[in-house]
């Protein structure tokens, strides 16, 4: 056991619950679906294109779930390691080099973020989650990676077989149309 | 600009970090369908290994079973040629060789008890005043007076004659024999069996004589010749065959049970509850014949046929109309072995989701079973205790649920005779321990008490998955051949 790792002490009801569907009893499952499947569907609404394939990828996520959590050592959050399996899915799902690759490589002259006003502040989460939807699949994997995961790009290329220039170009592109947006946003808001 | 991105990041992180949305009822439908899929893939998986290990199991029998009655063992004589049967007569085995009475000890009085093996040599049946020579030259021989046609045990001759020197017959007056305790069969396929030889003679006359036959010692007897004032001691001899004598033979057994049925289901607990909780057993019934063949004293190899008929009451319960894979709606009727469609007359085509009230049910389950079993037999005197322990092979060819629906003006017996989500066979393993009480040579009676339990579930596709086990009592009749 490392020193560097943390253990969860889950409450003994979820500590139950999660042994039932070790066991594969039916009732447990269901309760931790239950628990965890309005918050899943959050994450799974920021890596889809819409509602629909949000809840292809939480259907996807949560048999995952089921088939490898007698693997889940306690080593961090439940919750976390549930969030992982989540995106995991909604990566295999969208995993095509052709729609991830930049079509120029980054430079960082070139992309120049304006500060975004106090607007950003007050668009509830869904609309934000709305904004990242319209990104291509490309743009919103590498910006959910790094921004919502804190993922470096390195990792991210290793994860989307692309370079680390396509993902950093991404990023830029991805952060471009969102600052574009949420300044379509203040003005139809009129502030 | 740093700080800038810094800030829109935070912002949008916030907002994954709090946002939630509830997904549709259907997600949980379709990870519940998944689910299903899988135990079914993780089931079809287990009851193949149990498949496996039937097989390789019915193997070794088959080869054990081919091995042994390739080995079939015969009663054989000293000189190595079966003993012929001769009813009613009782002679010496002329293939014996005879003792010559100077190269062999004698057993004189006072002397040494020889240590040869040696047997009353029987064949046949025993009839009136038949002679059993004991002996070579000089002879004891007794007549037994008695009427019997099969071998009868106990004190059976009044008169004990002697005869010296093969020519003459001297009866030795208050003398008396009594023949072994054990019956017939069991002189030839028991190993070892125990003779009490009661000696009685008044006479301190010396009486010389030789054993011939040897599968019976007679030690102790001379000890008790010895002693001529010797009245009534009982010897015990323990003798050995020199040879083996146990023949397989086969039996057939006619039983019916009672039958305590039940079952454990498995899936998701709220339907299991749902589904024990409106589900009764009733008392069931199994009936057929079981073959044996007793390979050894001890191991038998037992097979058979059986009907085996499960019945369970149901509560009454509502019904629901659904989609009927055939493209029509129905209601649908869900029990612990299976789902049926019924379509009372008076209703017109339901719409999905109507209902209507199901009375009180009753479900039949029937079944021909094969068992193949293992049987371990202990024998003392006129019982044997069999325990056994094997696998069945139960076959379904019958399944029926017969209700009362009604709606709010209608009433009708309704019968569905064809179950979905059935299996069509499935294994079980079995245990039981058969009492057998001869009641003739051929003829027992016997009390069976068993155990079977599902180790494949009967239903395959059904809200449940349903392995039954019961525990049966059984009086049948024993024939053997």
């Amino acid at each position: 056991m490392s020193l560097n790792k943390t253990y969860q002490v889950l409450p003994d009801g979820e500590q139950l619950i999660i042994k039932g569907c070790i066991a594969g009893n039916r009732a447990s499952q269901q309760k931790l679906y239950n628990l965890y499947a309005r918050k899943m569907m959050g994450v799974c609404l920021w890596y889809a294109r819409n509602r629909e394939e949000a809840e292809e990828v939480l259907q996807d996520g949560f048999m995952r779930v089921f088939t490898y959590i007698n693997t889940f050592k306690g080593e961090g959050s439940f919750e976390g390691w549930i969030r992982k399996i989540m995106v995991n899915a909604a990566l295999l799902k969208y995993r095509n080099k052709s729609q991830l690759r930049a079509i120029v490589e980054y430079d960082a002259e070139e992309h120049d973020i304006r500060e975004p006003d106090s607007v950003i502040e007050i668009l509830e989460a869904k609309e934000l989650v709305n904004l990242v939807q319209t990104l291509t699949p490309g743009y919103r994997m590498v910006f959910n990676l790094y921004v919502l995961e804190g993922m470096k790009h390195r990792e991210i290329a290793e994860l989307l077989g692309i370079s680390e220039g396509t993902s950093k170009s991404n990023l830029a592109d991805a952060r471009g149309i969102l600052q574009k947006a949420l300044e379509s946003r203040k003005k139809v808001a009129g502030l | 600009m740093s700080k800038n991105l810094h800030d829109m990041d935070e912002i949008f992180k916030s907002a994954y970090e709090r946002f939630g949305d509830d997904p549709s009822p259907d997600v949980w439908e379709k990870i519940n369908a998944g689910l299903d899929k899988k135990d079914a893939a993780s089931y079809k998986r287990t009851s193949r290994n149990w498949k496996r290990v039937a097989i390789v199991l019915l193997f070794i029998l088959s080869g054990f079973i081919i091995y042994e009655a390739g080995t079939v063992k015969t009663p054989i004589s000293q000189s190595g040629k079966t003993a012929p049967i001769a009813a009613g007569k009782i002679t010496p085995d002329k293939n014996i060789p005879k003792q010559d009475e100077t190269s062999k000890p004698n057993h004189s009085l006072p002397g040494k008890p020889d240590k040869r093996e040696s047997a009353i040599k029987i064949e046949g049946n025993i009839g009136d005043n038949t002679r059993i020579n004991l002996n070579g030259k000089r002879n004891i021989v007794t007549s037994f007076p008695h009427n019997s046609k099969k071998y009868r045990p106990g004190i059976l001759n009044e008169k004990v004659k002697v005869v010296v020197d093969n020519t003459r017959e001297q009866e030795i007056t208050g003398a008396s024999l009594s023949v072994p305790q054990v019956p017939e069969e069991d002189l030839l396929e028991s190993n070892q069996f125990s003779v009490k030889v009661k000696i009685r003679t008044p006479s301190a006359e010396k009486i010389k004589y030789q054993l011939v036959n040897p599968q019976l010692s007679l030690r102790d007897l001379s000890h008790v010749l010895n002693d001529g004032s010797s009245t009534g001691r009982t010897s015990k001899i323990n003798t050995k065959k020199s040879g083996v004598h146990f023949r397989p033979y086969w039996t057939v057994t006619a039983f019916t049970s009672y039958d305590w049925a039940n079952y454990r289901l498995d899936n998701d607990f709220q339907i299991v509850k749902k589904i024990k909780d409106q589900e009764n057993h009733e008392p069931s019934v199994s009936t057929g014949a079981l073959l044996t063949r007793q390979l050894t004293n001890r191991w038998a190899f037992q097979t058979g046929l059986f009907y085996s008929k499960t019945s369970i009451g149901i509560g009454p319960q509502e019904i629901y109309a659904f989609n009927v894979p055939a493209g029509s709606v129905s209601y649908k009727y869900v029990a612990s072995s299976g789902y049926g469609y019924v379509n009372p007359k008076f209703s017109t085509t339901p719409a999905v989701g109507d209902s209507l009230i199901a009375a009180e049910a009753n479900h039949t389950l029937e079944q021909i079973c094969v068992p193949l079993m293992i049987k371990y037999r202990i024998q003392k005197n006129k019982f044997s205790f069999m325990p056994g322990f094997g696998i069945t092979a139960n076959f379904l060819t019958s399944e029926k649920i017969k209700t009362d629906v009604e709606d709010a003006s209608h009433r009708e017996i309704v019968s569905i005779n064809k179950l979905n989500g059935t299996r069509p066979n499935n294994l079980s393993l079995i245990a039981d321990a058969e009492i057998q009480y001869k009641l003739a040579t051929n003829l027992s009676i016997s009390f069976r008490p068993a155990f079977r339990y599902a180790i494949s579930p009967i239903t395959k596709g059904n809200v449940v998955e349903t392995y039954p086990y019961s525990f049966e009592a059984g009086l049948g009749l024993t024939f053997r051949f």
